[in-house]
């Protein structure tokens, strides 16, 4: 919710969104064919630079946002420098168990790179979801001819979850009024009938909302068109230079 | 009357679990005219809505569009719904984009237009219904009345003749609900036949060519709403009686006014020039200003 309020409110929420999308798509091109941790943590960091000082994100939210991702990036990529099989030096042993736990220098680089590869994408995939609102971004799927199934999917669920939200809290707060949340276990009963009613209740919305779609003459396609956007130029030829240069730093630097 | 653009013939529906919505109802819709509907709650309103824009097939009797009776195969479906365009009572029911822009270009689409078309109907859609501006705010942010008018907008961009308004004033505080009422008539005015379901009675006297009361899914009385509203049998299924109505009638009664030769006063602004005429002095019946 944090990430949708910020997409709309940003410094770049009138960049178009192909720029923004073309840009994290070369960035994520970059961290992906990089075979040395150095591009992806450039990229990485410029993301961070881009997405705090560029569309002006508040530096604190952008940690919280971000926290979570990276770190259960961290943590498989500990596991992943570990190997029970042997090679590199012994960390400890588990003699009734009968396990050996090494650390080898392969292991550790294997995981080094993993985990700057995946910190430099997740960091680019962020900056697009919080620069750009959702809808943009399925009308540039859109343009650029994804499957009609995802893009309806996203423009429906998108819309459906504030819906949900609205509902759930609808009931939430009849319920408290009534003294539904008093003890914890009137909040299960209270949470359980909840759960029903918004169920049947999405069922019927369901129906109502496919009326609505017939009535405007739904013939099995969500036909829609999304506002111009201009594209500048200038910023096209920035967004596809840096782009290029990532690349191939990421190309031309060797482990 | 005019020409008839819609209408019913004896028609039948039930809903599953056989509950009776509409029983053996007739009724018909003039071209340009505005109609109010009325009818207690359950008295089958929506449920003739959905019959009207195809949504609903009758099970007995039949729906006719300008005097042919509605097809319900595709190309059939969809003439009717480009023609006769309907607005939901729940805007949640019928915004499905979280872009106000993509849901008004959906119905356009449909009909298969080209995309500059669609384009111009858009911002067209937009600028009627004072919707300029808030294309790039996303639907979950706009206030009920907006979604209201951005539910009318995607209708609107379809060009329909008739335009089928279910409740469209409930929710809406009383400013929001004088502004939409311009925005009706400047729709009446340009040639759309409006048809409204509606509990206001005091706005359905004032503001309705023609009234359709229904009860219990049968017709109580069909007319004009100046007549049809002074029924006794309509004030008791009803509950209630126009209040301008009823003011005038008392004043006539008790020779304030007399029974003046011209139509009865139907809004606070009739009765007030009705009093002036007769130099009743009142300085402001209306209790606002004029």
């Amino acid at each position: 919710m944090r990430i949708d309020n910020f997409a709309y409110s940003n410094r770049w929420r009138n960049v178009s969104a192909a720029e923004k999308g073309l840009f994290t798509l070369l960035c994520l091109i970059a961290t992906l064919i990089a075979q040395s941790p150095l591009p992806p943590l450039v990229v990485a960091l410029l993301m961070v630079m881009l997405t705090v000082f560029g569309a002006g994100i508040p530096w604190r939210e952008y940690l919280r946002i971000s926290a979570a991702p990276l770190f259960f990036i961290l943590w498989s990529c500990l596991i992943l420098a570990l190997s029970f099989s042997g090679g590199g030096f012994k960390l400890c042993e588990m003699q009734n168990l009968g396990l050996s736990v090494f650390c080898s220098r392969k292991g550790g680089d294997l995981a080094l790179l993993t985990l700057s590869r995946s910190t430099g994408a997740t960091l680019s995939l962020l900056f697009l979801a919080l620069t750009t609102p959702i809808t943009e971004i399925t009308g540039l799927l859109r343009y650029l001819g994804s499957p009609r199934l995802l893009t309806e999917l996203l423009t429906i669920t998108y819309r459906q979850i504030f819906i949900f939200f609205e509902i759930a809290g609808q009931v939430r707060a009849a319920q408290e009024s009534r003294l539904g949340y008093a003890s914890s276990g009137r909040a299960m009963r209270s949470l359980a009938g909840m759960a029903g009613s918004v169920l049947l209740g999405s069922l019927d919305r369901a129906r109502q909302n496919h009326q609505g779609l017939l009535a405007r003459g739904y013939d099995g396609d969500l036909h829609q068109l999304s506002p111009r956007c201009k594209s500048s130029f200038i910023n096209l030829a920035r967004v596809i230079l840096s782009g290029a240069v990532l690349m191939a730093l990421s190309v031309a630097i060797k482990p | 009357m005019t020409e008839a653009i819609l209408q019913l013939e004896e028609a039948s529906f039930c809903y599953p679990g056989n509950i009776t919505a509409l029983d053996g109802l007739s009724a018909v819709f003039a071209h340009n005219r505005r109609s109010a509907v009325l009818g207690r709650n359950g008295s089958g309103k929506t449920t003739l809505f959905s019959l009207l824009n195809g949504l609903q097939r009758p099970r007995q009797g039949r729906v006719l569009f300008e005097g042919e009776p509605v097809r319900y195969d595709r190309q059939g479906l969809l003439k009717l719904r480009q023609a006769v365009g309907m607005v939901f009572q729940d805007p949640n029911c019928q915004l499905f984009s979280a872009s106000i822009y993509e849901d008004i270009s959906f119905g356009p689409l449909n009909l298969g237009l080209p995309e500059v078309e669609v384009r111009t109907r858009v911002e067209r859609a937009l600028w009627q219904m004072k919707l300029e501006g808030m294309e790039h705010r996303p639907t979950h942010s706009l206030s009920f009345g907006q979604k209201k008018r951005a539910c009318i907008a995607g209708v609107l961009a379809m060009q329909p003749k008739v335009l089928i308004l279910d409740e469209p004033f409930a929710g809406l505080d009383p400013c929001m609900a004088a502004e939409f009422m311009v925005i009706l008539e400047e729709l009446y005015r340009e040639g759309a036949t409006l048809i409204i379901a509606t509990h206001d009675l005091d706005l359905a006297y004032a503001w309705a060519d023609d009234s359709v009361i229904l009860q219990d899914g049968r017709l109580l009385a069909q007319g004009t709403a100046e007549d049809v509203l002074q029924l006794e049998a309509v004030h008791a299924e009803l509950g209630a009686e126009p209040l301008i109505a009823q003011f005038s009638r008392l004043l006539a009664e008790s020779g304030i006014t007399g029974s003046s030769g011209g139509s009865p006063p139907r809004s606070r602004g009739d009765l007030q020039k009705l009093l002036q005429a007769k130099k009743v002095d009142v300085t402001d019946v209306s209790g606002r200003n004029q």
